[in-house]
């Protein structure tokens, strides 16, 4: 049993001040106890090793997690080292603004081999329609430098862009962006989102919209036909198609495995949904090896294993798992979501790349199914959540097996 | 990536686009070598490769 922590090292502190962000109604200035302590930050390392002793994962977030200083970094490297007694094959990521990030921190994330992940929403009038400095000004051209110090130091980089209203309308203008700037891997991410009185927000996203969204991006991604460009909506699928293991959280239907992990030593599942009320637990009180086996994250895991009949039928369940947890079974503006919001987008994605997949010889019918999987059962009657196959189920492409050397 | 021939390199285009990047989506399969990133959270709400609005 593994667990994917998100480690809200500085909770929602942050240097940015985005108009779309889901803590923008509350106070995301530094305060005590905001940044995690040494004391927590050492406890945590040490619960992670004992539970993920093959591979440890550590996704450092917030907030703004550069907040917390290199000197955090610095020892949470050191705690690393100290606890780890199984010989655990350990990575870093971090998931920034970009805006704090200097000569110092890209030395630092190439030296410990941290990958990079920075918020960019596109070009400058694009991401600066949202994402503005808490004073307001335009912080795309701090975002753009934290980007060039990073490729100066090879250090593997992705972006991740939120879609919105406005920005639903240049796909191309993404597209192009990012590549020009020497950005190869890169997410597009709808913003759905209801305001306090339960109504859809304005810069928020409709399917019909992202599919004509992603549905451009993924022709232009085709046609290039560059591998080293990785687009997580189109990437992740094509790679489930293909037999691959699922990862991102959105696609594998294994959610209830990344865990938020705050300042205080609270556990609890992903922000993105119920609420603050469902508290896992504090690794002060209890390991999180205790935690994770207690009664409370069971009966999270079958929250999260609930899904729609529809779902359970589709014909592409086994790379889409009913999709973002918190963004089904919702209502918002008066409209009840039973299934996944974006579910028009996805498929629209899917047909796109079965498409193109047929045209170079691999049929349909060869692609994964429902019937391939036995996952699927099991995951949504009772709510266990199946490791991950250790052998890829590889369809054999005999074209690409011949342009082999 | 694997390098191609030249007389590969003509066969890959004259087949629909696309080729490479499954090519390239198979060989990490096979490799079991996935890049992972903090793209694999997928919500819309964290801009920590799956959220769209923190930070």
């Amino acid at each position: 049993m593994w667990v994917y922590p998100i480690i809200k090292c500085t909770d929602v502190a942050c240097n940015l001040k985005c108009d779309y962000c889901f803590y923008r109604y509350m106070d995301q200035s530094v305060r005590p106890g905001s940044v995690m302590s040494e004391e927590v930050l050492e406890k945590l390392v040490q619960n992670l090793l004992e539970v993920n002793r093959a591979k440890c994962e550590f996704l450092w977030h917030g907030g703004e997690p550069l907040l917390a200083g290199l000197g955090f970094f610095k020892k949470a490297i050191e705690f690393q080292g100290r606890y780890n007694r199984y010989g655990t094959v350990i990575t870093n990521s971090i998931q920034t603004n970009g805006t704090l990030i200097n000569e110092a921190f890209a030395e630092f994330f190439k030296q410990n081999g941290f990958r990079v992940g920075i918020s960019f929403d596109g070009p400058e009038s694009i991401h600066d329609h949202h994402r503005k400095t808490v004073g307001g000004r335009s912080s795309f051209h701090s975002v753009l430098r934290g980007v060039k110090l990073c490729q100066e130091k090879r250090i593997p980089l992705s972006v991740v862009a939120v879609v919105t209203a406005h920005s639903v309308q240049f796909p191309e203008e993404l597209y192009r962006f990012f590549l020009s700037q020497g950005i190869k891997s890169f997410s597009f991410n709808p913003a759905f989102e209801p305001d306090q009185r339960g109504q859809l927000c304005d810069f928020s996203v409709q399917d019909v919209e992202f599919a004509d969204f992603m549905e451009r991006i993924g022709k232009l991604w085709l046609e290039d036909d560059d591998p080293d460009v990785n687009i997580r909506q189109l990437s992740e699928p094509l790679k489930g198609m293909l037999g691959g293991e699922l990862w991102a959280c959105i696609y594998s239907g294994q959610c209830s495995r990344f865990l938020d992990i705050y300042p205080n030593g609270d556990v609890k599942p992903c922000h993105s949904f119920l609420g603050e009320s469902m508290r896992l637990g504090n690794i002060f009180d209890a390991p999180l090896t205790e935690i994770i086996a207690s009664e409370t994250y069971e009966g999270f895991q079958r929250h999260v294993a609930q899904l729609p009949q529809d779902c359970l039928d589709c014909e592409h369940f086994t790379i889409c798992h009913g999709g973002c947890t918190d963004h089904r079974n919702v209502t918002v503006g008066g409209k009840h979501h039973e299934k996944y919001v974006y579910c028009g987008s996805r498929k629209r994605v899917f047909g796109l790349l079965e498409t193109r997949l047929a045209e170079l010889g691999v049929p349909k019918k060869d692609l994964r199914r429902p019937a391939d999987s036995d996952e699927r059962k099991p995951e949504s009657r009772t709510g266990q959540v199946p490791d991950h196959k250790s052998e890829p189920e590889l369809i054999q492409l005999t074209l690409l097996t011949k342009e082999r050397r | 990536m694997v390098p191609v021939t030249e007389k590969q390199e003509r066969q890959i285009e004259s087949q629909p686009k696309g080729l490479r990047i499954v090519a390239e989506l198979q060989r990490q399969i096979v490799m079991s070598g996935e890049d992972h990133t903090a793209q694999q959270i997928g919500c819309h709400n964290d801009n920590s490769g799956g959220g769209h609005n923190d930070n």
